[in-house]
Order: C-alpha cells, then sequence, then structure tokens
C-alpha cells in the first residue's frame, strides 16, 4: 500500500446547531420524495408499490414526531412550562412504540424483545416518555443490521426505574455520545470530528430525559449500545420541581 | 455492458430505503453497486472491490461521517484516482470547502439529495463513469 497522505479537516459554517436540525428534518422528507420518485419511474407490482406506500406512510411518521419533539423542546424552554404528570405505564408506551416502528422493524428482519418484569409505575409526563422510548428504539432499529435483535428491559433501584434498550449494530462510542450531548459540539469544530446523523434525535431525547427529572446514560458495550433511560419514581410535585429549566 | 466487466458503484448511505431505491436504478443502468451503511463499512467494501469506477457518498452517517472515507480514499495513491460524488442532505454551502478543496478530495459532483432525481443521478453518475479511465 502507498504511503498515507495528511488531509486538512474541513469547517462547517458557523450555524452548525441549524444545520444539522435542518438535516435530520430533511432526511425523512428525502426519503419519502425518493421513494415516491421510485414509483413513479417504475412499472411494478402492486405488491411492491402496497410496500412503498408503507414506507412513505412511516417514514411521514417519522419525520412528524421529530417535529414536534423539537417544537415541544424549545417550547418549554422557552414558556418554562410545567409537566404535565400522571401515572404512567412504562409496559403500555414501549409496546405502543413497538407497535408503531413495527414495519420497519418487520421488513428488515428485525425483532424487538421487551422483558416484562422490575416494571414499577412512575408518575412523569407521558409524552415525552414516548418521545424518548421511540427515538432509542428507533435509533436502536435503524443503526443494527438486518435480522438483529432489540431487547428492551426494565430496572427499579432504589427511588430510580429505568428502561433499557439494547442493539447489537455499529453502536456509538462514548466519545460521540458526549459530543450530541453538547448539543453536537462546539462550533468551531469542524464537521469530521462532530456531526453524526445520530445527533439530533438522541440530544433531544438526553434533554427530555433531564426534563423529566431523570436522565439518559449510554452503556458501550464489545458489540452495539445500551441506552438507559431513567426516571425518578417521585410524588408529583418532587417530580415538577425536579423538571422546571 | 455485454461483453464489458460491470463497473462497481460504491454506496455509502445510511438511509435503507433511499439505498435501495439507487441500487436499483444503478443496477438497471448496468452498473454493479456494493451499499455500505456507514463509513467503517465503506472502507471495507472499498478495500475488497477489484475495480471500483465511482464511490457515491452521504456525509451524514452514523459514527464517522463520510469525510473519513474521504481521507481513506485520497490516502492512498491507488485509490485518488476514484470519482466521488458526494450525495448528501447538507447543502454544498453549509460545509465550507472551496471547489478545489473538493477537488482535492476527488469529488466531481456535490448532489443536494434532497433535489435531485434518481433518474437524473444516474445519468449523471454514467456520464462520469464513462469519462474516467479504469481505476484499482
Amino acid at each position: 500500500m502507498s504511503q498515507a497522505r495528511d488531509y486538512q479537516q474541513p469547517q462547517l459554517s458557523e450555524n452548525e446547531l441549524l444545520t444539522v436540525a435542518a438535516h435530520e428534518l430533511k432526511s425523512p422528507l428525502t426519503t419519502i420524495k425518493t421513494l415516491a420518485q421510485f414509483l413513479e419511474l417504475n412499472q411494478t407490482s402492486p405488491d411492491i408499490i402496497t410496500k412503498h406506500i408503507q414506507r412513505i406512510a412511516h417514514t411521514a411518521q417519522r419525520g412528524l414526531l421529530l417535529v414536534e419533539a423539537i417544537m415541544e423542546l424549545e417550547h418549554l424552554k422557552m414558556e418554562g412550562q410545567a409537566l404535565d404528570v400522571d401515572p404512567v405505564n412504562l409496559l403500555h408506551v414501549v409496546n405502543d412504540v413497538v407497535h408503531e416502528i413495527e414495519p420497519q422493524v418487520r421488513e428488515r428482519n428485525q425483532s424487538i424483545r421487551v422483558y416484562e418484569r422490575n416494571l414499577q409505575p412512575v408518575y412523569s409526563d407521558q409524552r415525552f416518555v414516548r418521545q424518548v422510548i421511540h427515538n432509542l428504539v428507533e435509533n436502536a432499529s435503524k443503526y443494527s443490521d438486518n435480522g438483529q435483535p432489540i431487547e428492551v428491559r426494565f430496572r427499579s433501584v432504589g427511588p430510580h426505574q429505568s428502561v433499557r434498550v439494547r442493539d447489537y449494530g455499529i453502536g456509538v462510542t462514548q466519545e460521540e455520545w458526549m459530543r450530541m450531548c453538547t448539543k453536537f459540539g462546539k462550533l468551531n469544530q469542524p464537521l469530521a470530528a462532530n456531526a453524526s446523523s445520530n445527533g439530533l434525535g438522541l440530544y433531544i431525547s438526553k434533554q427530555l430525559s433531564e426534563f423529566l427529572g431523570g436522565q439518559l446514560q449510554l452503556q458501550t458495550k464489545r458489540v452495539g449500545s445500551c441506552f438507559v433511560f431513567e426516571l425518578p419514581m417521585m410524588q408529583q410535585q418532587q417530580l415538577w420541581q425536579a423538571g422546571a429549566w | 455492458m455485454v461483453g464489458q466487466k460491470q463497473k462497481t458503484i460504491i454506496l455509502v448511505e445510511d438511509e435503507s430505503w433511499v439505498a435501495e431505491v439507487y441500487q436499483l436504478q444503478l443496477e438497471s443502468a448496468g452498473f454493479k453497486v456494493r451499499v455500505a451503511p456507514h463509513a467503517q463499512a465503506a472502507i471495507d467494501v472499498i478495500d475488497d472491490c477489484d475495480d471500483v469506477a465511482l464511490v457515491m457518498l452521504d456525509l451524514f452517517l452514523p459514527e464517522h461521517n463520510g469525510f473519513s472515507v474521504l481521507h481513506h480514499l485520497q490516502s492512498y495513491d491507488d485509490w485518488q484516482r476514484i470519482p466521488v460524488v458526494i450525495f448528501s442532505n447538507v447543502n454544498q454551502r453549509d460545509v465550507r470547502l472551496s471547489d478545489e478543496q473538493w477537488s482535492e478530495y476527488g469529488v466531481v459532483w456535490y448532489a443536494e439529495k434532497h433535489s435531485v432525481h434518481p433518474k437524473d443521478v444516474v445519468e449523471k453518475v454514467k456520464a462520469i463513469v464513462d469519462h474516467e479511465p479504469s481505476t484499482n
């Protein structure tokens, strides 16, 4: 092999946050457009047409959820809005999410197994709990190969209840996770050292977790990743106080 | 492409449904297409292929972005001649590189994924490959 040469890292524009967010929102729209263009270009069987229409619908839903999450996050930060706290059955939320992403999972021959043990009720804002779990499970599916399993477990430790989403895909490094946690890193860092396509959804999930009085952590594994979404099992008033910006 | 060896296009794209559409369109045009869903897979596939005619490369990929693939291609004399098409939702103006700098990376076309049509992408790829001498 010939000798390697060094190259300069390129600089992304100063508006990196907006750039990455715009990309994340363009991504599902581009997928929808591409699928529609494929149908336009090719005479194909009814089964293929149905499959692509389902893909379009699923991707549209994914885009809408992302827009809603961004808007909710900004709205909460600006208004200092209180949480809408009620008892949340985490198993029901997880099962709803699994049902929602079922088309994507089935197509790729993946499996999602939900282990129902160690589950305690929590008081929280179900909208945001659902958004976080949806991001984690969808991420796990997207960055796993065809045929790979995804596992969802619950654990109660002291005053905390966690939802753990485990995948066996390419994984997220701790370094990349730290960059995502600081809103894609510093503005003056080059693109090559910084952004990836995981960023916005996981960043939103982390922000929402903290707003709920909990946290989102990454456990790196030899293969894949495990995201741990932890919620406090607290009284309603205490949870509201913990969740204020 | 009767009587000619099929030329290989490496498609580096993590959105599997988009990758599938472009793979089908390029294969219909007579290319062999290898899809890589992330940067390391792309590097492995490039190492594995004998006759890479072109690399279509997304910039935003899981874990390591597309520049790691560009660096890999341009770091070794054997691969520098492989033409690269950037295929990304990031607008070109948001990545502060001059045309000359893109050219140093081997990039011959920057396609903003959200604004191109698969038919036009295939035509452009055919024109680029037909224009380039054989690589590897």
